[in-house]
This record gives C-alpha cells, sequence and structure tokens, in this order.
C-alpha cells in the first residue's frame, strides 16, 4: 500500500515537472467543430511553445460563461462560432479591443463585423447558408431536383425536410433571419409556416441535418454548406445548392476576452489565426470555411463568396438581443407548434 | 493500570493526535491552499509557489499555529470531558473562520484546504466522542462525522442549489413565482405530459413483459427458460444509448429494416403492383414516442423480470397445489392464487419501469426527434443555444419530485405489504406448471425477442465494421482504426482511460462510502440519523440529469469550485454508484446476526477493531462484487457526467454520445461494441473469481 502511494506521487510529481517547462499559457474557447479546434491548439501550441489549453462549446453556451466569469476571466480567446454572440459580448463590455498587424489581409467587410465596432472581434472565415440534396435519394423517389428556397416548400417534398430548431442553433437562427431579411417578416412567417409542412425534425445541432442527409436520414437538409461539404468529401452523394433568391452567411467570430490573464499569447494567437498559416489549418482536417485573408488558399471543395448571390446579412441588426429572442419566440409560438 | 486505560474500548493514543495534526500541516506547506488556476493536473511550480498557504496570505498561518496548541494534549491526560471540550471547540472552531474566510473572501479552495478540512472533521470527531457521543467511540464518531459532511456537500448543497437558482434570480432577489412563471410558459407543460405519458406507458409495458418473462424462467417446462437467466445481464453492462442508436441503424429511415421493406413493398418494391405507389414509405416513424418506448422496454424489461421472478420463486407451491387439488384449473389457479401473491413484485415494477423511464436520458437524446421530455429538456436548458438555469432546476425540481413520490410510494405502500410466504418451515412440492396454451403463445412471444434482441446486438456489433450503414455496406476496419489505432492522445484512447481510471478510483470509494452507510444505518441509533436516512433516499431518487444540473450548479464557483476537473466526475461516478454499496451493504447486514459483534466488543475490542476483524471477513465477496458493478455503472453512466465532462475529461459514453451528435453512427457503434465487450468480459472474470450464484445474488439487489 505504501508502495503503491509512493509511486502515485512520483507520477504526480514528474507530470508536473513535465509540464513546467513551455513558456506560457493559452486558454482557448473554441466553437469551432470539435477536430477543427483541436487541430488548431495543437498547431499553435506547437508553433509558439506555448502550453494551450482548449475548452470547447456552441457559441451561445460559449457567451454565457464567459458573461458568467466576467470578474475573474478564465478564458483567454474565443475562436470560432457565429458572430452574433461575438457581438452581444462586445456589446456588453466582455471583450478587448485589438487591432491586428494582419488586418492589412483581411477583407473589407471580416475587418470589424461586430455590433460595437471597437474592433472587438474579427471574421475568422465565412460560410454560405444553403441545403444539400442527397442524389440516392432523389434518384429513389424519382424527384426533380429543387433550386431555391421556394423549391422547398412544394408538397411533394413532404417529410423531407431537416432544419435544426432556432431555439437550440445558431445556424438555424441564421436561417431564420436570412429569410426575415430576404422577404420581410410577414411574409417570412408564412414562408416558414409552408416549410414546416414539408419538415421531418427539426435537430438540436445545426450541423445534423447535413449529416442526416449524407446518410439518407433525410433527403433534404438545410445548414451551412462548409458542415456538408466535408460530408461530400467524406464520399457522400450530396449536391449542394445555394438558393437561388440569394442567402445569408455566417461571419466566424475571433475576440480576445477582457481581463485575459495570457494577454500576450491571445493577442499571438489572433495574429496567427488572422494570417494565411493560420487561416489555412482547419482546411487540413477538412473544415471547409471559406478564409477571411485574401491570401490564404481557399480549398476547391469551399461556395466562394464571391461565386454566389448572396443578400446583404445585417450583421448588427440581427446580431442583437432583442431582435434574437423577438424572432424565436414568435418562431417557437406561431410555427413549431402548429401540427403537420 | 496505565496499560489497562489505553485498551478501553475507542480510547485513542496520542499517536492518533498527533499523525491528524501532522497530515493536516504537511498539507498546509505542501499543497495548494487556493484552487491552482489551471487545474490540480496541470501546473508550474511558480504556480505552485503563489497558491501555496504560506505564500498567498500570511493570515493563514493561524490554522497550522492554532494546530500546534493540541499537539501537547495528546500527551497530557486531562480528565475525559475537558480534553472533550477543547478538542471539539478549538476544531469547530477552525472549521468555522477557514470556511467563512473562503465564502467571505469569494476564492476557491484548494487541496490542502481540503485535507486540513478533514483532519479538522477527525479532530472534531475525537473532541466528541470524548464528550460522550457513540459511547466515546471515536471511529463511529468519525465515521458518522465523515458521511454527514459528505452528505450534506454533496447531496443537500447541490440539490439546495437547484431551489436556490429557482427561488431566487440571478442578482439575488427573491422571486417566489419564478417556478410558477417557468412551469405555465410555453411548451413546459407538453414536456411534463410526453415525460409521463412516456413513464407510465412503459412502464406498463416493462412490467407486462417482465411478468412474462418470470412466468416462463420460474415456471415453465421448456429448455428454453435457461437463456433467460443469461440475458439480464446484458442491459447492465450496455451503455442506456446504445440501445437506441441501433434502433436508428435498423428502422430509421435508412435503416436496415425499413430498407428490407422498401425492397419489399416500397414504391419499386417486389410485391408492388405495378403502378401503385405501394403500402411503405420511408419515414422517421422511430424518432419519437415509438423509438423512445421499444428502446426503454428492451432495456428496463430485464429489471421487472428481476423484481417479479424474485417473488415468483419464493412462493411457496403449497398454496397453488392446495388450489389445484380443490379441483380448480390451472388458468383458475394462475388468475386467483399466484396473481394475487405477486401483486406487490408487479406494483413495485412498474413503478421501477417508470421511474427509469422518466430519469432516463440517453435513449430520449438519441430517439427524441421532437418529443422532448424533461430529462432532455434540462439538458438543453443548459447545453443549447439558450442557457437558462433557472428553467433547468425548475426542471430538474419537478423530475426529483416525480421521482422522488414515486420512491415514496414504493417505500411506503408496498415496502409494508409483503405476501411473500416464507414461514421458517421448509417449503416442499412441486411447483405448478403453466397451462399449454399459456405456454406455447408465451414461447413465441418471448422467441420473437430473442430474435429482436439478437438484431439490436447483432447490429451494433455489425456496424462498427461497415462503412456507412444504409448507403454502403462495404466492411472496413476504418472505425475502428480511426478509434485505436492513432495513438494515446488522440482518436477514442483518451476518453476510453479516462472511464477507467476514474471509475477505478470512484469503485472502491463508493463501496467503502456505501458499505459504511448501511453500517450506520443498520447498527446504530443516535441523534441526527435521520438526516443520513434521508440522505441516502436522495442518493436512491435523484435522477442522473438533476444530479448533473446541481453539481453545475453549485461547483462552478467560489468556495468549491469543481467543474471541468477530473475530481467532479469521479465524484459524480461515485454518487451516482452508491445505491449499489448501500443495497449490498444492508441486506449482507441483515443476514449477520450483531451477536458476532457484540462479542467482539465485549472482549474489549474497538469498534474499529471489531468491523476489520469480524464484520469484514463475513462482508468480503458482498464488497467485492458490489465494487465490481459499482465499476460497471460508473463505465456505463451518461445521465449525470454529461454535463460535467468537458473537452480534457471526456468519458466513453459522453465521448460516443458527441459522435452520434454529430452523426458519425459507424464510429458511434464501434466504440460502443468495444465497451460493451469490455464489460462483458470484465463480468464474466468477476463471476469467475466470485463465483457465480453471488453475483447472481448481487445483480438482483442491484
Amino acid at each position: 500500500m505504501k508502495r503503491l502511494i509512493l509511486c502515485i506521487l512520483t507520477i504526480f510529481f514528474l507530470t508536473c515537472a513535465g509540464s513546467a517547462f513551455a513558456k506560457g499559457r493559452l486558454v482557448v474557447y473554441c466553437s469551432n467543430e470539435p477536430f477543427a479546434c483541436q487541430a488548431v491548439a495543437d498547431e499553435f501550441a506547437k508553433k509558439y511553445d506555448v502550453k494551450v489549453q482548449m475548452t470547447r462549446a456552441g457559441s451561445g453556451s460559449t457567451y454565457a460563461k464567459i458573461l458568467a466569469e466576467k470578474d475573474n476571466p478564465k478564458g483567454d480567446v474565443w475562436y470560432a462560432g457565429t458572430l452574433d454572440p461575438h457581438s452581444q459580448a462586445g456589446v456588453n463590455g466582455l471583450l478587448e479591443s485589438y487591432e491586428s498587424p494582419m488586418l492589412k489581409e483581411i477583407g473589407e467587410e471580416f475587418k470589424n463585423p461586430a455590433t460595437s465596432k471597437m474592433h472587438h472581434s474579427t471574421g475568422v472565415y465565412a460560410g454560405v447558408l444553403g441545403y444539400s440534396v442527397n442524389t440516392d435519394v432523389l434518384k429513389e423517389k424519382n424527384l426533380p431536383m429543387p433550386r431555391s428556397w421556394e423549391d422547398l416548400t412544394k408538397p411533394m417534398y413532404k417529410g423531407m425536410v431537416q432544419v435544426a430548431s432556432p431555439q437550440s442553433s445558431g445556424t438555424a437562427y441564421t436561417v431564420l433571419a436570412t429569410m426575415v431579411q430576404l422577404k420581410g417578416e410577414e411574409d417570412a412567417y408564412k414562408y416558414l409556416a409552408k416549410l414546416h409542412q414539408n419538415i421531418n425534425q427539426y435537430t438540436k445541432s445545426g450541423s445534423a441535418p447535413g449529416k442526416a442527409a449524407a446518410r439518407g436520414e433525410t433527403m433534404i437538409g438545410i445548414g451551412f454548406l462548409h458542415d456538408h461539404a466535408l460530408q461530400k468529401a467524406n464520399g457522400f452523394p450530396l449536391e449542394l445548392v445555394v438558393p437561388s433568391e440569394g442567402t445569408g452567411y455566417e461571419i466566424g467570430g475571433l475576440s480576445i476576452i477582457k481581463g485575459a490573464r495570457n494577454m500576450e499569447n491571445a493577442k499571438k494567437f489572433v495574429d496567427f489565426m488572422l494570417s494565411a498559416e493560420g487561416q489555412e489549418v482547419p482546411q487540413r482536417v477538412k473544415m471547409f470555411q471559406v478564409p477571411t485573408n485574401v491570401n490564404a488558399n481557399v480549398p476547391k471543395e469551399a461556395i466562394r463568396l464571391d461565386q454566389v448571390k448572396l443578400i446583404e446579412y445585417d450583421f448588427v441588426t440581427y446580431g442583437s438581443e432583442e431582435m434574437r429572442a423577438h424572432l424565436i419566440d414568435r418562431w417557437a409560438k406561431e410555427i413549431k407548434s402548429v401540427q403537420r | 493500570m496505565n496499560i489497562k486505560r489505553n485498551n478501553t474500548p475507542g480510547e485513542i493514543g496520542p499517536r492518533v493526535v498527533l499523525s491528524w495534526i501532522l497530515i493536516a500541516t504537511t498539507a498546509y506547506c505542501f499543497l495548494p491552499w487556493v484552487a491552482l488556476e489551471y487545474g490540480i493536473t496541470d501546473f508550474t511550480m511558480d504556480e505552485l509557489l503563489d497558491a501555496l498557504g504560506w505564500n498567498y496570505n500570511k493570515a493563514t498561518l493561524v490554522v497550522p499555529l492554532l494546530l500546534l496548541i493540541l499537539v501537547p494534549f495528546a500527551w497530557i491526560k486531562l480528565p475525559r470531558k475537558k480534553s472533550g471540550w477543547l478538542f471539539t471547540i478549538l476544531s469547530g472552531a477552525v472549521i468555522g473562520i477557514l470556511l467563512f474566510s473562503f465564502i467571505a473572501s469569494n476564492t476557491s479552495m484548494g487541496l490542502a484546504a481540503g485535507v486540513i478540512l478533514l483532519c479538522l472533521a477527525a479532530l472534531f470527531a475525537i473532541g466528541i466522542s470524548e464528550l460522550g457521543f457513540q459511547r466515546g467511540d471515536t471511529f463511529i464518531a468519525g465515521a458518522v462525522i465523515f458521511v454527514v459532511l459528505m452528505v450534506a456537500m454533496f447531496i443537500f448543497y447541490p440539490v439546495w442549489e437547484i431551489f436556490r437558482n429557482v427561488l431566487f434570480n440571478k442578482a439575488g432577489a427573491f422571486v417566489p413565482f419564478q417556478f410558477f412563471r417557468i412551469v405555465t410558459s410555453f411548451g413546459v407543460g407538453r414536456v411534463i405530459w410526453n415525460t409521463l405519458r412516456l413513464a407510465f406507458t412503459v412502464g406498463a409495458a416493462t412490467t407486462v413483459c417482465g411478468l412474462i418473462f418470470a412466468l416462463y424462467s420460474v415456471r415453465a417446462t421448456s429448455r428454453f427458460r435457461y437463456l433467460i437467466r443469461v440475458f439480464y445481464i446484458l442491459p447492465i453492462i450496455t451503455p442506456p444509448f446504445v440501445v437506441g442508436m441501433s434502433l436508428i441503424l435498423l428502422f430509421g429511415r435508412a435503416g436496415m429494416i425499413s430498407d428490407g421493406l422498401m425492397f419489399l413493398f416500397g414504391p419499386a418494391g417486389i410485391f408492388t403492383p405495378e403502378g401503385s405507389q405501394g403500402i411503405f414509405e420511408r419515414s422517421g416513424y422511430i424518432y419519437g414516442f415509438l423509438g423512445i418506448f421499444l428502446a426503454q422496454t428492451l432495456s428496463l424489461t430485464p429489471v421487472s423480470y428481476m423484481v417479479i421472478s424474485g417473488m415468483l420463486s419464493s412462493i411457496n407451491p403449497a398454496m397453488e397445489e392446495a388450489s389445484l387439488t380443490m379441483r380448480a384449473s390451472r388458468w383458475t389457479t394462475l388468475w386467483k392464487v399466484t396473481f394475487p401473491l405477486l401483486r406487490p413484485a408487479i406494483a413495485n415494477a412498474f413503478l421501477l419501469g417508470m421511474i427509469s423511464s422518466a430519469a432516463d436520458f440517453g435513449n430520449p437524446l438519441v430517439l427524441g426527434g421532437e418529443y422532448d421530455v424533461l430529462s432532455t429538456e434540462i439538458y438543453f436548458s443548459i447545453a443549447g443555444a439558450q442557457l437558462d438555469f433557472a428553467k433547468a432546476a425548475a426542471l430538474g425540481l419537478i423530475l426529483l419530485f416525480l421521482s422522488l413520490s414515486v420512491f415514496y410510494i414504493q417505500k411506503k405502500w408496498i415496502g409494508k405489504k409483503s405476501y411473500v410466504t416464507v414461514t421458517g418451515v421448509e417449503t416442499s412440492g412441486n411447483v405448478t406448471p403453466l397451462p399449454k396454451f399459456l405456454q406455447r403463445s408465451l414461447t413465441l412471444f418471448i422467441s420473437f425477442w430473442f430474435i429482436l434482441v439478437g438484431i439490436v446486438y447483432i447490429s451494433i456489433f455489425l456496424g462498427g465494421f461497415v462503412t456507412q450503414w444504409g448507403a454502403d455496406y462495404s466492411l472496413t476496419l476504418s472505425h475502428h482504426v480511426e478509434l485505436w489505432s492513432k495513438g494515446l492522445s488522440s482518436g477514442a484512447w483518451p476518453s476510453f482511460l479516462h472511464s477507467l481510471s476514474y471509475s477505478v478510483i470512484a469503485a472502491p470509494l463508493t463501496t467503502l462510502v456505501g458499505v459504511l452507510i448501511a453500517y450506520i444505518l443498520t447498527r446504530k441509533q443516535f441523534f441526527g440519523r435521520g438526516v443520513i436516512d434521508f440522505g441516502t433516499v436522495l442518493i436512491f431518487a435523484v435522477p442522473g440529469t438533476v444530479i448533473g444540473v446541481a453539481y453545475i450548479l453549485a461547483f462552478n464557483t467560489a468556495p468549491i469550485e469543481l467543474t471541468g476537473t477530473a475530481v467532479i466526475l469521479i465524484i459524480t461516478m461515485a454518487i451516482r454508484a452508491m445505491p449499489v454499496g448501500i443495497r449490498g451493504g444492508m441486506s449482507a447486514l441483515s443476514q449477520i446476526s450483531t451477536s458476532l459483534e457484540e462479542a467482539s466488543i465485549l472482549q474489549r475490542a474497538g469498534s474499529l477493531k471489531t468491523i476489520r476483524s469480524v464484520l469484514l471477513p463475513l462482508l468480503k465477496s458482498t464488497i467485492v462484487s458490489s465494487m465490481a458493478y459499482s465499476f460497471i455503472r460508473a463505465m456505463t453512466t451518461v445521465s449525470a457526467v454529461i454535463f460535467l465532462a468537458t473537452a480534457g475529461t471526456d468519458v466513453a459514453t459522453t465521448y460516443i454520445l458527441s459522435r452520434v451528435e454529430s452523426g458519425d453512427t459507424g464510429v458511434a457503434v464501434a466504440y460502443g461494441s468495444v465497451l460493451i465487450l469490455t464489460m462483458l468480459i470484465f463480468t464474466l472474470l468477476v463471476q469467475l473469481v466470485t463465483g457465480r450464484s453471488r453475483t447472481d445474488k448481487q445483480v438482483k439487489i442491484i
């Protein structure tokens, strides 16, 4: 027994000694897919010899975490996730203003996209909203290929469309906000009511419909197309559709948390993630978002923003808390509760 | 003279006092006084130095100095009362100062503070035992204090935090109507209704199926029945959501059975007349009530089987023989004699099925679709974009109330109505076989059941070797390669090793505390026993999701900040598995006559000595098997740990669930099958070591 305790203590102190050598630390809150988070953290840790601690959670949860830790911040930098929660954090004074020297390489609309306009957040990637269609199922059912948002409401696609619930998913909120900006609020809810008749399931996670479409669990899955491009690259029979009326897009945020304990490393991380080199890391693990650094290689699987019809997505208005609560509440009351 | 005095039961020598003080001072010198900023497993020397008490704040030196006052009194023999007061007051005061300073300064306790608190509690126990508590038996006094502290800290305090989040808003103002606002808010009523409806139907279905299995295994004349006795082991070793996952593989839109039906009856099927649309169409019928119902019935029936078969085999055959000799038919006998005798077991099985269904988290998460139940709704109010702690707490309260009331009914109403016909007289006579027609139809039902369960498990094991279930059935090793051959720091290894190591630590802990609680509850009467009693009721009744929410609320901020650490996961696993230890300990202790212990006490052995040399040898097999099943429970638990596991501390079950959630069914099933195999081998090994009959009994107790 004594020997066992001695053994455990020795191991314990050896691991402590082992961890004592790295140059400083960095705590990253990451809202990207887990494997992309890991790849980015590993790459940064290797390059700068910094001990990186990564915590992955959805952007909504991460925002709440940062808010809860306001007086005693635990995290240093917040990477990825839809911009809205980053915006809210900036407005509520939870983020540090930082103008990275790398901004000169960043596309104009991504330099300072957040609501506060104080350089609290920078766009680190972009992704186009759309849907993907499982071509095997399409053939089996002998149905025509849908091309637009309007097509999805046709009765022949009844029970074949899947999308996340905006109550739990930022992706689905982008769908909601896109519709409102495309058609005006009243018409948007009329459209969603019609679409509701064709939905087979509202999933919790925003990337689930794309994966369900890949497996044939649904024929059509709505979501960010870079999620779906990953499935297609894995060999699934998917066709990605950018709806012909035009569509919305997301900007992935990158922000430094106010009062970060490792401010120097946090700035280094932001510089790194805005450089072409940093932005090309996720591509290697098949995360096909569009980089915002103009010099970075755009993966051929990604859907480039300049090649598709995009709406002027108003990140300021639709990123506000009131608008968000209003739209989601209305959706839950008027759309979700209706019998199909 | 002196030697004799040292031999008094429970008398403590200077060594005991000194060693506690020594441990406390050592902890003060070398362990972090405040919580390390980056966790106990990952720190640099500078951070450790900064966190040490004497470096952090000179005022903390008060604690070791006060302790040093006690050193001389290890030798100085004061009259019992006086030294008792000295120890009690001094250690009590230091505990008070310590807790107050941490709460007032809003800092998180480090390891040293925790160890010192434990030592102080021990000194406090020495003090009050000198004052006469537990007849001066220090070991028992210490055990009682330890158990009370543990129950207070890991059960009462977290549950109180749930109440606090419902009763008070974020600013700390009292909002008594918040609960009603949340409960009457949009959608919550439907969730409660969904939960109740599911719980009722699953309870009824598992009871009926369990009854069928019990009748068959105890009364049927077919050899088939031996299979049933094996099958109850399966759900114990299967993580709760794996059955749900395989139902997707079989009945999902792209599932195997859907494919088959599509091939036969679909629009282009071989049995479909030319030009007709066919009678079968792919749809998501499995996502929702039907799917959860099926998965829960499949995985919970063995529990109700165990309850009912236990009682059925204890019915005295003479009663039925009497009925038969009075020329009643077998049917009448079954209906009028056997069933009424079984009534309490049937009610018990029904209630157990209800509780387990309402508390189940994995299956609704995997299969729920839009059928929201309380447990998943709690999870998504914290994990989703809403992050509404008040809502999670309020829903948790409802679920807690639900399961506590069912538990109460079970204890008060059924606990007293025992129709067991054990009279002490040797039971004799042959068991009455089932009516022929009944046996035949039951055989049919059970064969169908076994085929279904067989397909479920085959699909789990095959699913891991198929490229993409539903789209590409070519065989592949890629899922297993992805999981197991990418080094120890990626793929499945980290989560698997976490699961193993946490469970290995949690199992002996939970068994120790569980048996200790059982010992105190069965053997000791004292003031405050009700606290422990109520604590155990809560340990039994609190659903995993509620524990998860409560721990997040309670241990996320100073003074006890544990979220994100391995410690909280180990504690959660230990608490979740504790019923195993308590039940095992209680049933074993109730079979050991107290006269053995009394004899030992009369020979002037202290209670520690008595437990060590009389009870422990008798309890050995109970301890071994309850440790084994605690380990299995810790490995397969998901509902509570899913709230607490983070990227650095994820365990096997949470890893699998995250892969399910992101749609990688192949990988998830591959991992699930390895987990089931590991557990199966482990169970067989345990049975080999401890002997079959004992483990059988143990399984039935669980």
